[in-house]
């Protein structure tokens, strides 16, 4: 036996990592450690607390902070989440501040030159010409389009200044292009956003299945959490369902190649075979669960002003069985290329008593143009089998930034929402008129643009002034030539709250320095439903400032002051104690100001004290109630809904002139549109560009070697970029990957615009495209 | 050539396995090489070793890593290299040699081969460094590959320089740990063998218990009551 493969108990371990990490704290959520006898450049490292800039893992990290800057990192032993470990974006985080190239002073466009000019003056133009269109076009000729990178005061100040200042529903933010169908997947079945359950699942549970997730990649500290569980247990297993051959699939157990979408197939042929196979939890499906259907052929949002509207029919078990015969393991084997027995298999590990089950998603099911189906999809199964809201069974929907559910699913930042609830329903909005200290019909009832008809409005013209805080649209946005030109067209105005040029700045007319991460106070909430609270540690360099206190100085400007009655050096802490009270009652307390402060995170609900591990629980969840052991109060009747959702295509597979799939997505070294990840040597330096992953066959039948140039042709676009065959990941025969991070090569020029129609989110996964050696 | 050095290094190899076998009969307590970090329980630092675990240990004995005499003609580590590899102390280094990226790549297995226990390398003519974290597995997570030295944007980073080493209350006393040791629990994966820095090597690796002795310095504040 070696030395380290020895089955150690790793809970023992952390405990040791804790104890250490506790022998070093001075206080509590801020770490010291005396250095004072560097050598040469002699300095004390002071070490403070905040969640990780990058993915909505959520990591906490210390930074280590010498001489008025960020000079180290390491995992904070103290986070439940990370407990010590980064992954080498966190560990290499701080280095993102300190680029040569950052945006220090407001930039204006003048005769098309951007001119450097003093802030102050740059915020009375972006006021003035806000006012200039709203008298000219109205209020919903103006718009705002933010982040889950936005800090939870700053979504709540573009929502407050938006819906109750201006009264427009005009906010969305990029999380409707990662989150939405997580949202409505959550809606549709348990009528409340955001998991139940959180990461010491992965402690508690033996078996994980990947819904085409890349965890190694995109969730690293997860994936090591998973690992380590497998470690120790014998019945420990991971398995990996996928569209292409990653890192994913070499560290698990088993790895399961399906066809693009059929994972809609493969997860009702599971179902069947749960029936089929007495597995089916009969006591929690009688108790627990209701039958529904949707609508069905419901498009794919390629039109513009696309409407759709699900209406749900309730239905009983036997007609949602006759449903299910269509999906036999031979049947969906044919669809989607997986053995039917390895869809009984599955069925097999979803069903048995003695496993726990953990599935995990991300990207590869919300990027998905029947997403909210998917979702529920994998419910259906966790719903049917009772493995839900207790430790170690959990389906767990991940998110891919540090805020997408503190900010822009929490306090709402879309055009739909409000910090509580949405815009369409009365009591929602007179509660926010209330706080707001509003009369209610100033806040828009109806909602307006959702991401993706946004940018398509301001291609047409009824959307004239944009502002654009934290996020790079014009590298992100699919079908990209369409929104970028739109952008571009006469009499729009694009105003861009950033921190380094990017191709949206590239495009602004007006550029507005932004404060990043622990240059100013702020809380994220990551998709365990801790949120998590970081102090200002250093200066933001030149005349930068946080985005929402920017949005302040302009509501300010027009007028809006009563409104956004803030201290500059107080305002995070009295925006968070009003937010709360949105939020008020069992169901989704969130904790104090001072608890914020002093703990590594809290998990909402946070009632008396203490954080909500498993919600729908009635032993944990202080909002469960009953009799039984569980309560699934989101729902009117207190049941959760397994929903009948069929197969179906997407909107464009590969053909004669288009034959292959073009995937789209992120690696380890790179987070989202790189204009931070880029500027971090060490991950620059291990990924310097994208290129297109090509199975090795297709590349031999098309004489491509490794490296070489490759054209790619959408029926949107064309673009060149290198070869890479058998690299870290690998494609099946007929379908190529391009990671997106690469300004040089803007793989969303080929993209597809499609959408959910019931989450509105696109789908960067699936589009044909034709492959030639260039 | 090649030949004859390998053969030599056979026979060596071949005399300490046997010295190995020999000394868990005699007196194992006298050649505790096992890494603190493989221990789970801070506690069980102090504690004899069980018959399993002197079986386990035999076999990092009669590895080379910390053992065999270093070849006097190999690389060694100097400080430049070592943080030439690190953003800043502590970091995680970056891997300085070429990597299989494909289908090899299985949590790690590839690269613990090497970096487990340690051993020479005649590709690179050097001592493979040994991991201070073996239990972790997903390697590529915090290490990354070098493919440019040139940068997308210029950077203005600048961190601190590395922990002064000898703290010595007075002479003759053992020096303080001078880092965290998070992540880096096994002393003698940084401070033993023929891979460790040698103005950081200890002179006494076969005594094991580290800490013991030597004990992190974790404030300059005086004791007060």
């Amino acid at each position: 036996m070696s030395v380290y493969g020895d089955r150690r108990d790793f809970l023992k371990r952390m405990a040791w990592y804790s104890s250490a990490g506790a022998a070093i704290s001075l206080m509590p959520g801020v770490s010291m450690e005396a250095w004072s006898d560097f050598e040469g450049d002699a300095a004390e490292i002071v070490w403070k607390k905040s969640p990780c800039r990058f993915c909505g893992t959520g990591c906490g990290l210390l930074i280590g902070l010498a001489r008025d800057r960020a000079v180290a990192v390491k995992g904070d032993p103290n986070s439940p989440v990370n407990k010590g470990l980064c992954c080498v974006k966190g560990y290499h985080s701080v280095q993102m501040l300190y680029g040569k190239d950052r945006l220090t002073k407001a930039l204006v466009r003048k005769n098309g030159e951007l001119v450097e000019t003093p802030i102050q003056d740059a915020l009375d133009l972006v006021a003035a010409k806000m006012k200039e269109t709203i008298g000219a076009r109205g209020k919903d000729a103006v718009a705002i389009y933010g982040s889950g990178q936005w800090t939870i005061p700053d979504g709540y100040v573009a929502t407050k200044f938006f819906k109750a200042g201006l009264g427009t529903n005009n906010i969305e933010a990029n999380a409707r292009l990662c989150m939405a169908s997580a949202v409505t997947g959550f809606m549709t079945t348990f009528g409340l956003d955001e998991p139940m359950g959180c990461y010491d699942d992965i402690d508690h549970a033996d078996t994980f299945i990947l819904w085409g997730n890349n965890m190694p990649e995109m969730h690293p500290i997860l994936f090591s959490r998973a690992l380590e569980t497998r470690r120790q247990k014998e019945s420990g297993l991971i398995i990996d369902l996928g569209t292409r051959t990653t890192r994913a699939s070499y560290g698990a157990d088993k790895s399961i190649l399906f066809k693009p979408q059929t994972d809609l197939a493969l997860a009702n042929a599971i179902c069947r075979e749960l029936f089929r196979t007495g597995l089916v939890n009969q006591d929690f499906v009688k108790k627990h669960v209701t039958f529904k259907k949707g609508k069905t052929n419901i498009g794919y949002g390629l039109e513009d002003k696309f409407k759709f509207d699900d209406e749900a029919v309730e239905i009983g078990v036997r007609e949602y069985q006759a449903f299910l015969e269509d999906y036999t393991p031979e049947n969906v084997e044919k669809i989607s290329g997986v053995p039917a027995t390895d869809i009984r298999y599955l069925a097999q590990l979803y069903g048995d008593p003695k496993r726990k089950v953990v599935s995990f998603w991300c990207m590869g099911m919300n990027q998905h143009t029947r997403g909210t189906w998917i979702n529920n999809l994998v419910y259906n199964l966790h719903l049917l089998t009772g493995k839900i809201s207790t430790p170690g069974n959990s389906p767990f929907s991940l998110t891919g930034q540090p805020s997408a559910c503190g900010t822009s699913r929490e306090v709402g930042t879309f055009t739909h929402r409000l910090p509580h609830g949405v815009v369409t329903n009365e009591h929602d909005r007179e509660m926010a008129a209330k706080i707001w200290k509003v009369p209610v019909e100033k806040i828009p009832a109806k909602p307006t643009y959702h991401t993706v008809e946004m940018f398509r409005a301001l291609d047409r013209g009824d959307i004239q002034f944009l502002w654009i805080q934290a996020t790079n649209p014009f590298l992100t946005m699919p079908k990209l030539r369409r929104y970028r030109d739109g952008a571009k067209k006469e009499g729009r105005f694009i105003v861009v709250s950033d921190v380094y040029p990017t191709p949206t700045t590239d495009i602004a007319d007006v550029i507005l320095p932004s404060a990043l991460w622990i240059e100013r106070e702020g809380m994220f909430g990551n998709a365990e439903r801790r949120t998590q609270h970081f102090e200002k540690m250093v200066d933001p360099p030149g005349d930068a400032m946080p985005d929402g206190w920017q949005l302040i100085e302009v509501a300010r400007r027009l007028g809006y002051g009563e409104l956004l009655p803030y201290s500059k050096k107080t305002w995070v802490q009295e925006v968070w104690e009003e937010y709360r009270q949105f939020q008020h009652g069992p169901a989704h307390e969130m904790a104090s100001y001072e608890d914020l402060r002093r703990q590594p995170g809290v998990m909402w609900p946070h009632v008396n004290g203490k954080s909500t591990k498993w919600r729908y629980n009635t032993a944990y969840d202080p909002a469960a109630k009953g009799e039984g052991e569980f309560d699934f109060y989101g729902n009117k009747d207190h049941r959760a809904v397994v929903w009948q959702r069929p197969y179906e295509p997407p909107p464009e597979s590969p053909d004669g002139e288009f034959p292959f799939w073009l995937c789209t997505g992120r690696v380890l070294e790179h987070w989202h549109s790189g204009s931070l990840t880029r500027r971090i040597p060490t991950l620059h330096r291990a990924v310097p560009e994208a290129y297109v992953e090509i199975h090795p066959a297709d590349a031999d039948r098309l004489g491509i070697r490794n490296k070489d140039p490759v054209r790619l042709t959408t029926r949107r676009g064309t673009l060149t970029l290198p070869a890479s065959i058998n690299g870290r990941a690998v494609p099946p025969a007929g379908m190529v990957f391009v990671p997106f991070f690469d300004e040089r090569y803007l793989i969303n020029e080929l993209t597809l615009d499609a959408f959910c129609p019931i989450s509105r989110q696109p789908d960067y996964k699936k589009c044909s495209v034709k492959v030639e050696r260039a | 050539m090649i030949w004859e050095s390998d053969r030599r290094i056979f026979f060596v190899g071949l005399g300490i396995a046997a010295m190995a076998v020999l000394v868990m009969f005699v007196g194992p307590e006298l050649f505790d090489y096992r890494p603190v970090a493989s221990r789970a329980d801070p506690r069980s630092v102090d504690l004899p070793t069980s018959k399993r675990d002197v079986a386990a240990e035999a076999e990092p004995m009669r590895k080379p890593a910390y053992v065999v005499p270093a070849r006097a003609d190999a690389d060694t580590r100097t400080w430049t290299k070592y943080e030439s590899r690190r953003a800043f102390p502590g970091a995680p280094p970056a891997i300085p040699h070429p990597v299989s990226d494909g289908p090899a790549w299985e949590s790690g297995k590839v690269c613990t081969a090497c970096h487990a226990r340690g051993g020479y390398v005649p590709k690179y003519n050097a001592y493979a460094p040994v991991t201070p974290h073996p239990n972790f597995s997903s390697c590529r997570q915090c290490h990354v590959p070098r493919l440019t030295d040139k940068l997308f944007r210029e950077t203005a980073w600048a961190t601190v320089a590395r922990p002064k080493t000898g703290l010595r209350a007075m002479p003759g006393a053992p020096p303080a740990i001078p880092h965290s040791l998070q992540m880096r629990e096994n002393c003698l994966a940084c401070h033993s063998g023929p891979s460790s820095v040698p103005a950081i090597r200890s002179s006494h690796p076969d005594r094991g218990n580290c800490r013991q002795c030597h004990v992190p310095r974790v404030t300059d504040e005086p004791f007060e009551r």
